[in-house]
């Protein structure tokens, strides 16, 4: 069994659903003595940062269940086309970031379409050593290696294509009021629901290869989201009641990422503009570009064919491809 | 295909925002592209007019050594392939990928642009020794823009 390599996994797993199971069971269970057992319950709960329930005559649980990845779960919530397009699905209990294991594999030439996703990340990234709170088994993180012949200066329009396919799901999943923040932040009544990370690698007149770093908040809670340093919402509370699994979203996720890196390779960013478009929460709004020190202001006026960020300022309509756009008050 | 088709087809590109067309006639097909092998090229609006995006390669062998200031543009010129943001180091207060007189293989990273909110990793195309970085951290970027010399 592999309780003995790995006994505070095969716990959590026992433990998932959220039921009582009682001393003596977990005892058998993971092959050690009873008195063993709450030692066993304290490490996993320490190592996976989850919350373990005792009653006394009853047993163990936890009180929230967790829905652990499964491979099998996935897959079966794919296309015919997704599964095609996806020539790996890794599981990992936990790594440092899905998307460093990505990038590190493709230089030793790892396959395109390989797909990783972890049930914890002990050093979640987001752009720029900003650190992804990632906490075991309560969100998705997910990347997804893809390979261009492509030079990397022509695939910036993946990062609008894969925010705008994203958006699109998680509206078809139920999500309302869901908005785009250029280039590719999802926002549920203005905060921030699920992040991508995009890196890329190549030589300068191509091939190049991508991964595509996919965080979503699925239901963790206030205290595990403590150190987040923006507004969030978890996909749970923006689904306001609808059921959404774990492992059927991740199918999904994969099937709308492959198809769309597919797509861009062939037609780049126009199949997807209109897309975008739909969701872009910030058209004809004051906003502000913060572009290292500089800061400009305007009207935030969509996105050019490029993908670029379209202002009218002052000084007439101009075009960014980088900086951080936010809301500015009427007047200021 | 007839060389006049093909003639026509570019002018035609030339008086279009088109950037790149691509034809197939039976077995034979053409693609015309004013921006190189990138289909998306990336510009400030101030920096470059739109239809002459030259095609330039990143690392570019300095002519004429002999009678260039010998201290800027003895060795290679890697340039920037887009468009954003320079990263010396792969997050904020960490090791820098380079410094200078640190020898590089071809294949290491020499530095992060962002661009589109994308990570680029730019590789050393050429083994040689970081002579000089010529951009600062954090400053933005052009097109083609030297950013390192090696030697």
């Amino acid at each position: 069994m592999s309780a003995a390599v790995e006994p505070h996994l095969a716990l959590v797993r026992m433990l998932a659903d959220g039921r009582f199971h009682s001393g003596e069971a977990i005892a058998e269970h993971l092959g050690v003595t009873r008195a063993a057992v709450w030692k066993a319950l304290r490490r996993a709960a320490d190592r996976f940062g989850l919350e373990v329930e005792s009653v006394r005559g009853r047993g163990y649980r936890l009180p929230v269940p967790l829905e652990l990845l499964d491979r099998e779960a996935i897959l079966g919530a794919m296309s015919d086309a997704g599964r095609n397009a996806v020539s790996r699905v890794e599981i990992h209990d936990r790594i440092d970031s899905t998307n460093a294991y990505l990038m590190r594999e493709a230089a030793l030439g790892m396959p395109s379409g390989v797909a990783c996703l972890a049930e914890r990340q002990t050093a979640g990234r987001g752009r720029r050593g900003r650190v992804w709170v990632s906490p075991f088994g309560v969100n998705l993180y997910l990347s997804l290696l893809w390979r261009f012949p492509l030079a990397p200066a022509a695939l910036g329009g993946i990062s609008l294509a894969v925010g705008a396919v994203l958006a699109d799901l998680l509206h078809a999943e139920g999500v309302a009021d869901l908005t785009l923040k250029w280039p590719n932040d999802l926002l549920w009544r203005r905060r921030k629901l699920a992040g991508l990370l995009l890196e890329v690698s190549g030589e300068s007149q191509g091939p190049s290869h991508l991964v595509v770093g996919l965080g979503i908040n699925l239901r963790m809670q206030t205290g595990q989201g403590d150190e987040i340093e923006q507004p969030w919402a978890s996909l749970e509370e923006a689904l306001q009641g609808r059921p959404c699994p774990r492992n059927r979203l991740a199918g999904k996720v994969l099937d709308v990422l492959a198809g769309a890196l597919d797509l861009y390779g062939r037609e780049g960013l126009e199949p997807f503009a209109e897309l975008w478009r739909r969701f872009d929460g910030l058209h004809g709004e004051p906003v502000r570009l913060m572009l290292g020190e500089r800061v400009v202001c305007g009207t935030h006026a969509g996105i050019a064919d490029d993908g670029s960020l379209i202002l009218e300022t002052g000084g007439g309509r101009m075009r960014f491809q980088a900086g951080e756009v936010s809301l500015r008050a009427m007047g200021s | 295909m007839d060389i006049r088709k093909v003639k026509k087809l570019i002018e035609l590109l030339e008086q279009s925002d088109v950037a790149e067309i691509e034809i197939h006639e039976g077995e034979e097909s053409v693609r015309i592209s004013r921006h190189g092998s990138s289909s998306m090229p990336f510009y400030m609006p101030q920096a470059m007019p739109t239809a002459a995006a030259p095609t330039a390669p990143t690392v570019v062998t300095a002519a004429e050594p002999e009678t260039e200031d010998e201290d800027e543009l003895l060795g290679e010129i890697v340039r920037s392939p887009m468009v954003g943001t320079f990263y010396r180091a792969p997050a904020p207060g960490s090791k820098p990928f380079v410094e200078e007189g640190q020898s590089v293989k071809s294949g290491d990273t020499l530095c992060i642009i962002e661009a589109m909110k994308i990570l680029n990793q730019i590789e050393c195309e050429q083994a040689g020794t970081v002579k000089r970085i010529l951009v600062e951290n954090g400053q933005p970027v052009e097109y083609n823009q030297p950013l390192f010399v090696i030697e």
